[in-house]
C-alpha cells in the first residue's frame, strides 16, 4: 500500500493519498472540528462516454444515450434491496449523481461512518441487474426526463450545447431520451460496469470527521483486487466550428432566458480543469460585475442580477458560458461578442488582472472550508490527475500573459452561439 | 462540535450574536431587519434589498463597489428576503476569507464591516427619494422575479397550495410581495420604507466565522438607535381542516404537479413538534419513507413525492410530480400511505432509521456557517433558547404512541393540481 501525504502550504491543510492493494486510490482528508464526514466513490464514467473499448484491437462498443445515469440508478438496488433502505439503518444521508464526465455515489453522516462506508463500497462494486428491474427503471427515468423537458434552465443549456457541438455527446441530455433508454439491457449495463467501474479507474474521496484507519479497514474487508482495465473512449472528432449561431425554443417562461457559449480549445482533462480558473478570471474581466460591459448591459436594462457565468470543463471540452434573463437576448449576445473583440484588441489592463485574480483566489479558498466541497475536489483531483491544492497555486502563479492567451484562444466571437427560451405570448 | 452562541444587545431592539468556530475559513457578517409582513410595505422592503446593494454615498458607482469587493478577495455581498411566520426579514450580508489566508496579510473584517455599514446607512437618497433611473431597473427586476416564479413549476405549485391554505392571513403573502405591489412602489415610497426600517425594525446582527468579531462589533456599536421593535408575529394557526378545498390550474407542461396541504393541530411544546416531525419524515421525508419507497419506487407513480412540516404554521405539505394519466392513481396511493401511517402501520426499524437520519441532519447544522446562522436567527426571533442538541434529545424521547397520535391529528385541507391544458400535451 503506497501512502503519500500531500500538503497545501497556503491553507495549512493536508490530505493523504493511498493506493490500496485492490487498485483503488483513496483521497482522505480528516478535518478538525467538523461533526460530519462526507464520502464520494466515483468513476470516470459520464454521459459523454457512449462509445468505448477495453482492448485496442476490438471495435468500439456503442451504448445507448443515458446509460451512465441509468447505471447509477440501478446500482442503488442490490439483491438485498434498495440501498437507501440500507443507509437508513445507519442514518446516513446518501445520494448519487451523473454528470457529463463522471458518476459519483456519496453519503454524509455524523455517526456510524464505517458501516455506511461498507454499504457504499458494496453497492458500487456489486452490480445486480435483471430484465425486470431494468424495465421498471425505464419507467422511473422516463418520468425524470419528462420533468426536465419542462425545465427552462435545463433546456436553454442543452439547446446551447446542440448549437455549439456537432458530434460531441455533450449535446445529449445526461439522462438520455425516452427512446434511447428503452434500448438499455442488463447485459449492456454489465459491460459498462466491467469497464468503467474497474477499481483501478475509480476513486474514493473522504473529508471531515473520520479516521483514515477506518477507511482502509473497510476497503480491506470489501474490495477484491482487480486487474487493471484501460478504457479507451472513441475520439469525438469535433470540429472547432459551431453548428449554428442561434437556437430558440418556446416554453412556459415569464421573461426570455438566454445562454451564450464560447466554444474553447480543449487540452487534456487536467489542463482543462486547471484552465477553468483562468476562464473564470477572464470571464470576470470581460463581463463580470466589476466590468464596464456588465454595467453597460445592466444600465440598458438588457441583463439583471440573474446574469451568471460558468466555465464548462471536462476530459475533451472547454467552453465559457454566460446565462441570464433578458427582454432582448440578441442584443446581449452582440454586445458580449463586441466586448470580447474589444478586449482582445486593447488587451487586459494589469491592474484589472490583479484585481480579478484576487477575487477568484478568495472564492477558491472557500472550497477548502466545507466537507462536501473538499471531498468533491479530492475526487476530481484523482480523476483528472492533479494535486488538490494546485488550484490555489495556479491562481497565485497565473500571469497576465496566460490570461491574454486564454482570451485569444477561448473567446473567439466566430465560435460562439446563443440559445433562447421564450414564453408563448412573447414570441 | 457544538458552536456556542454569544448574544448581546448593542441597543434596545438591536442584537449582536457571535458564532465563532475555528474550523470555518471565512467570516460572515449579516444584518437582519425584521418587520411585519404586509401587502403595503412588502414590495418596498424587497426593493431595498435590491437598491442598497447597488451603492452608497461613499461608493456611489456600482463598478467601483464591485471592484472594492474584488480587492477584498472576492467578498460576497448578498441580500435576501425571507419570511418567518408573519414577518418579513430583509438580510444584508458580507462574507470574506479569514485574514489567515490573505496573500499580503490584509485584514478584512473591519473593512468589510465598514462597507456594509455604509451601504445600509448612507443610501443614495436625495430629497426623500432614490434616483429615478436606477430605481426603474430594480423595480423591473422585482417584477420579473415575481413573474419568473412560474419557471420552477414544483416550487410554484407548492407556493400556490400554501397561499390557498392561508385564506388571506398576512403570513401567506409572498415574501417579495405581489405583482401589483411591485408595480406600485416608487423612489419615494422605498426611501420612506428605508427610514422606517433603519429607525424601527427589530435588528439582529450575526458574526459567524473563525476570525475576531471585535472589529465588526465596533463598527456597528453605534450604528442603530434604540427602538421598541415588534418581535416575532406568528401566523394564524388552524388546528383542523373543516372541508377540503380543491383547485386546478392548467399550463403547457409535460408533467403534472399534485400538492396536498394538511392541518396538524396545535403543538407549542418541543416534544409535540418532534412527534409530528417524525410522523412527516416517516411518511415522506427521507429516501426510505413510505411515499418514496411505495409510491415512487415500487409503483413508479411519481418522479418525486415528499412530505415536509412547517413548524411556524403547523402545516404539513406533500408535493409530487406525476404523469398526467397517473394523477388519480397517485392521489389515491398518497392518501392511502397517510391512512396507513395513522393506523400505526410502520415498523420499528423504519421509525429508528428515520430518527437517526433526522439526528444526523441536526448534528450537521454546525458544519456550515450559513446553516448555523439560520438556525440561531430563527431561534433568537422565536425567543427559544434551544440548540440542535436539545432538539436531538427531544427526538430521541419521542415514541411510537406519540407519533401515531400526531399522525391522527392530520386533516386534509387543500388539494392543488397544476396540469396540462385540456387537449394539450396529455401523455
Amino acid at each position: 500500500m503506497i501512502t503519500e501525504i500531500v500538503t497545501g502550504g497556503r491553507i495549512g491543510e493536508q490530505y493523504t493519498r493511498i493506493e490500496h492493494p485492490s487498485g483503488l486510490v483513496l483521497m482522505l482528508c480528516p478535518m478538525q472540528g467538523f461533526s460530519g464526514a462526507y464520502a464520494m466513490f466515483a468513476a470516470r464514467c459520464g454521459s459523454i462516454d457512449d462509445s468505448f473499448r477495453v482492448k485496442a484491437d476490438e471495435p468500439f462498443t456503442i451504448v445507448p444515450a443515458g446509460i451512465a445515469h441509468f447505471l447509477e440508478h440501478k446500482l442503488f438496488e442490490s439483491e438485498e434491496g434498495d440501498a437507501f433502505e440500507q443507509y437508513a439503518k445507519t442514518g446516513a444521508n446518501a445520494n448519487a449523481y451523473t454528470s457529463f464526465d463522471r458518476t459519483a455515489y456519496l453519503f454524509g453522516c455524523t455517526d456510524r461512518f464505517e458501516e455506511s462506508l461498507e454499504i457504499l463500497l458494496n453497492l458500487v462494486t456489486h452490480p445486480y441487474f435483471t430484465p425486470q428491474t431494468v424495465e421498471k427503471e425505464q419507467g422511473i427515468i422516463g418520468q425524470e426526463i419528462r420533468m426536465y423537458d419542462d425545465s427552462p434552465d435545463w433546456r436553454v443549456f442543452f439547446n446551447l450545447l446542440c448549437a455549439l457541438y456537432h458530434n460531441h455527446p455533450l449535446h445529449t441530455d445526461i439522462a438520455g431520451t425516452v427512446e434511447s433508454i428503452r434500448e438499455i439491457t442488463a447485459d449492456l449495463l454489465y459491460t459498462c460496469h466491467g469497464a468503467f467501474y474497474n477499481l483501478n479507474n475509480m476513486v474514493l474521496a473522504v473529508a471531515g470527521n473520520f479516521e483514515i484507519d477506518a477507511v482502509v479497514r473497510a476497503c480491506d474487508k470489501i474490495l477484491k483486487p482487480a486487474d487493471p482495465v484501460t478504457v479507451e473512449t472513441k475520439p469525438v472528432g469535433e470540429p472547432p466550428t459551431v453548428v449554428q449561431r442561434r437556437i430558440e425554443q418556446t416554453l412556459e417562461v415569464a421573461a426570455p432566458l438566454f445562454e451564450i457559449g464560447f466554444k474553447g480549445v480543449p487540452g487534456s482533462y487536467r489542463e482543462n480543469l486547471l484552465a477553468q480558473v483562468t476562464g473564470e478570471i477572464v470571464g470576470d474581466l470581460l463581463v463580470g460585475e466589476s466590468s464596464p460591459l456588465y454595467h453597460e448591459l445592466y444600465e440598458a436594462g438588457l441583463i439583471n442580477s440573474t446574469f451568471d457565468s460558468e466555465v464548462l470543463a471536462g476530459p475533451n471540452y472547454l467552453a465559457c458560458l454566460f446565462s441570464g434573463e433578458s427582454h432582448d437576448p440578441d442584443a446581449v449576445f452582440e454586445r458580449i461578442l463586441a466586448g470580447a473583440r474589444r478586449l482582445q484588441e486593447v488587451g487586459i489592463a494589469p491592474e484589472d488582472f490583479e484585481r480579478a485574480r484576487r477575487a477568484v483566489y478568495g472564492r477558491y479558498i472557500g472550497i477548502y472550508g466545507g466537507i462536501e466541497s473538499t471531498a468533491g475536489l479530492l475526487m476530481l483531483a484523482k480523476l483528472a490527475d492533479f494535486n488538490a491544492y494546485a488550484l490555489l497555486d495556479a491562481i497565485a502563479q497565473l500571469t497576465l500573459n496566460d490570461a491574454q492567451a486564454f482570451l485569444r484562444e477561448n473567446f473567439d466571437p466566430e465560435r460562439a452561439a446563443l440559445s433562447v427560451i421564450r414564453g408563448e405570448d412573447a414570441s | 462540535m457544538t458552536t456556542v452562541i454569544r448574544r448581546k444587545q448593542l441597543a434596545e431592539g438591536v442584537g449582536f450574536s457571535v458564532l465563532r468556530d475555528p474550523k470555518f475559513k471565512i467570516n460572515r457578517l449579516s444584518v437582519n431587519f425584521v418587520v411585519p409582513l404586509s401587502e403595503e410595505t412588502a414590495s418596498d422592503h424587497a426593493m431595498l434589498s435590491l437598491l442598497l446593494r447597488k451603492g452608497c454615498r461613499s461608493c456611489p458607482d456600482f463598478i467601483d463597489l464591485n471592484r472594492k469587493l474584488d480587492w477584498l478577495y472576492g467578498a460576497s455581498l448578498a441580500t435576501d428576503v425571507l419570511k418567518l411566520g408573519a414577518n418579513q426579514i430583509i438580510t444584508f450580508s458580507i462574507a470574506t476569507i479569514d485574514d489567515r489566508f490573505t496573500l499580503g496579510g490584509e485584514r478584512l473584517v473591519r473593512e468589510s464591516a465598514a462597507l456594509l455599514r455604509s451601504l445600509l446607512l448612507e443610501p443614495l437618497i436625495e430629497a426623500g427619494a432614490f434616483a429615478e433611473a436606477g430605481f426603474e431597473i430594480e423595480r423591473q427586476f422585482l417584477i420579473d422575479t415575481i413573474e419568473a416564479e412560474i419557471n420552477d413549476k414544483r416550487a410554484w405549485a407548492a407556493a400556490e397550495c400554501a397561499r390557498l391554505m392561508g385564506r388571506g392571513d398576512p403570513a401567506s403573502l409572498r415574501k417579495y410581495g405581489s405583482l401589483e405591489g411591485a408595480r406600485k412602489t416608487t423612489p419615494r415610497s422605498a426611501a420612506a420604507a428605508w427610514r422606517t426600517m433603519i429607525d424601527a425594525a427589530r435588528i439582529e446582527i450575526f458574526f459567524t466565522g473563525s476570525g475576531d468579531p471585535g472589529a465588526a462589533e465596533e463598527v456597528f456599536s453605534d450604528a442603530f438607535a434604540p427602538r421598541a421593535a415588534c418581535g416575532y408575529l406568528p401566523p394564524r394557526i388552524v388546528p383542523r381542516a373543516e372541508a377540503v378545498q380543491e383547485k386546478t390550474d392548467r399550463l403547457e407542461i409535460v408533467q403534472s404537479k399534485l400538492v396536498f396541504g394538511f392541518r396538524t393541530g396545535e403543538r407549542p411544546v418541543l416534544a409535540e413538534q418532534s412527534a409530528i416531525r417524525l410522523a412527516t419524515a416517516i411518511l415522506g421525508g427521507t429516501p426510505s419513507s413510505k411515499l418514496f419507497l411505495n409510491v415512487r419506487e415500487k409503483r413508479s407513480l411519481c418522479y418525486y413525492c415528499a412530505a415536509r412540516y412547517n413548524r411556524t404554521n403547523a402545516v404539513m405539505m406533500i408535493d409530487s410530480g406525476v404523469e398526467h394519466r397517473n394523477v388519480g392513481a397517485a392521489r389515491e396511493a398518497i392518501l392511502r400511505e397517510l391512512e396507513d401511517l395513522r393506523r400505526g402501520d410502520f415498523d420499528d426499524d423504519t421509525m429508528e432509521s428515520t430518527r437517526l437520519q433526522m439526528v444526523n441532519a441536526l448534528r450537521s447544522v454546525s458544519d456550515s456557517a450559513g446553516a448555523i446562522e439560520d438556525w440561531y436567527l430563527t431561534r433568537v426571533l422565536l425567543g427559544e433558547a434551544s440548540d440542535p442538541q436539545q432538539e436531538i434529545k427531544a427526538l430521541q424521547r419521542t415514541g411510537r404512541e406519540e407519533i401515531v397520535a400526531a399522525a391522527q391529528q392530520i386533516t386534509l385541507d387543500t388539494v392543488y393540481l397544476l396540469t396540462a391544458k385540456e387537449g394539450g400535451a396529455a401523455k
